[in-house]
């Protein structure tokens, strides 16, 4: 799969966030996927990240997200795509 | 015991099946009586003889171990002149009942499952659909599915694009509505009623209510046991045996957007009986 085959989307995560667990499962789980995270803010009710991958990876980390730890409830995932770059955020 | 899950509706009983000597079952772990009183009345009754609340509709006694926030869900298409109602019959299956729910509302697994009759290589490909929460009715609802099938009923001859709903309005209850062969403006109703026994083994209670003057009714029943019978070795063998709410084990995938609202759902309401927790 090429460069040209990722997509860099940013994620925004929005509800009952409970950052400190959510966080380290959010990496956990990209990093299973084999994708590039780059966490751009964090607090209580909204993350934001970049997420660098082949889309069907991204779409299962969306889909992971949406569920979440179970200390966690996500009302909303707002996914926004970004243009694709040769160079993904850094792991 | 208090927990959310008990102040729901769960099928017991088929009525047509209920006699003075009754069935005696669990629901929740609880031990419970369903029969019919001296006047042919159907009742449910604890160990303690508590009599528990009831409804009789879609061709089952339903029951609940608490005071239900509402009434038992309804199914207009049901109630239309011309359908066939048909009691599939009981099948009883070792797993979580929330399993059985979410493998009725999982259409990747048809061409591999059900092959050359609800699904067949290599249309496995599941397009894009549009799935919610739907926050009036407090039900899960996918809408806009479409899925080629060999032979998506008993009356449909030869393979047709299958358009499909699937609407969950309990947590062990789940409806689908797909493309009628013979009257192709109407939708057939297939429901999955689970009675949850334990948390790791449930009865199943499939119900339909179809257009179909030509099959008879020993055949419709024959061919949805069968499709139930295929997804019953499967249920009985996946691992972990309890629906998992945290997706830390397994990679839900975009075709599994059904399910994941279904989990969302659950984990809302604390609807956790037959559910695992926390990834292990």
């Amino acid at each position: 799969m090429t460069e040209q085959d990722h997509l860099e989307d940013v994620f925004t995560i929005e509800g009952t966030l409970n950052h400190s667990c959510f966080v380290p499962w959010i990496k956990r789980h990209a990093q299973k996927l084999g994708l590039r995270t780059q966490f751009i803010s964090i607090n209580n009710d909204t993350i934001d990240l970049n997420v660098y991958g082949p889309p069907d990876l991204v779409d299962a980390l969306e889909m992971g997200c949406l569920l979440g730890p179970i200390e966690v409830w996500v009302q909303e995932l707002k996914r926004v795509s970004t243009s694709a770059t040769t160079a993904g955020p850094n792991a | 015991m208090s927990f959310p899950m008990q102040d729901e509706w769960y099928p017991v009983a088929m009525l047509s099946d209920l006699h003075r000597q009754g069935r005696d079952t669990l629901l929740l772990g609880q031990p419970i009586h369903a029969a019919r009183d001296p006047n042919g009345i159907p009742i449910v009754t604890t160990q303690n003889g508590q009599h528990l609340v009831t409804i009789e509709r879609f061709g089952h006694l339903w029951t609940s171990l608490g005071t239900p926030r509402k009434d038992l869900f309804s199914i207009p298409e049901a109630d239309q002149p011309g359908r066939t109602l048909v009691d599939v019959g009981v099948v009883r299956v070792k797993c979580s009942p929330l399993r059985a729910v979410e493998n009725f509302l999982d259409i990747a697994h048809f061409p591999f499952v059900h092959t050359d009759i609800l699904g067949a290589e290599p249309h496995t490909e599941v397009e894009n659909y549009q799935v919610e929460i739907r926050e009036d009715s407090d039900e899960v609802w996918a809408t806009k599915v479409k899925f080629f099938q060999p032979q998506a009923a008993k009356s449909a001859e030869g393979g047709i694009t299958t358009d499909y709903m699937y609407r969950v309005p309990l947590p062990t209850c789940s409806v689908l509505y797909k493309t009628c062969p013979p009257r192709p403006a109407e939708w057939d109703v297939i429901c999955l009623f689970v009675q949850p026994l334990t948390e790791e083994l449930c009865d199943v209670w499939p119900w339909m209510a179809l257009f179909d003057d030509e099959t008879p009714l020993t055949d419709m029943i024959h061919f949805q046991q069968l499709i139930f019978l295929q997804d019953r070795s499967i249920l009985e063998n996946q691992l972990p045996r309890r629906l998992p709410l945290d997706p830390g084990m397994e990679v839900p995938t975009r075709a599994d957007m059904t399910s994941v609202a279904y989990r969302r759902w659950l984990k809302r309401h604390n609807f956790t009986y037959g559910a695992q927790l926390v990834a292990k």
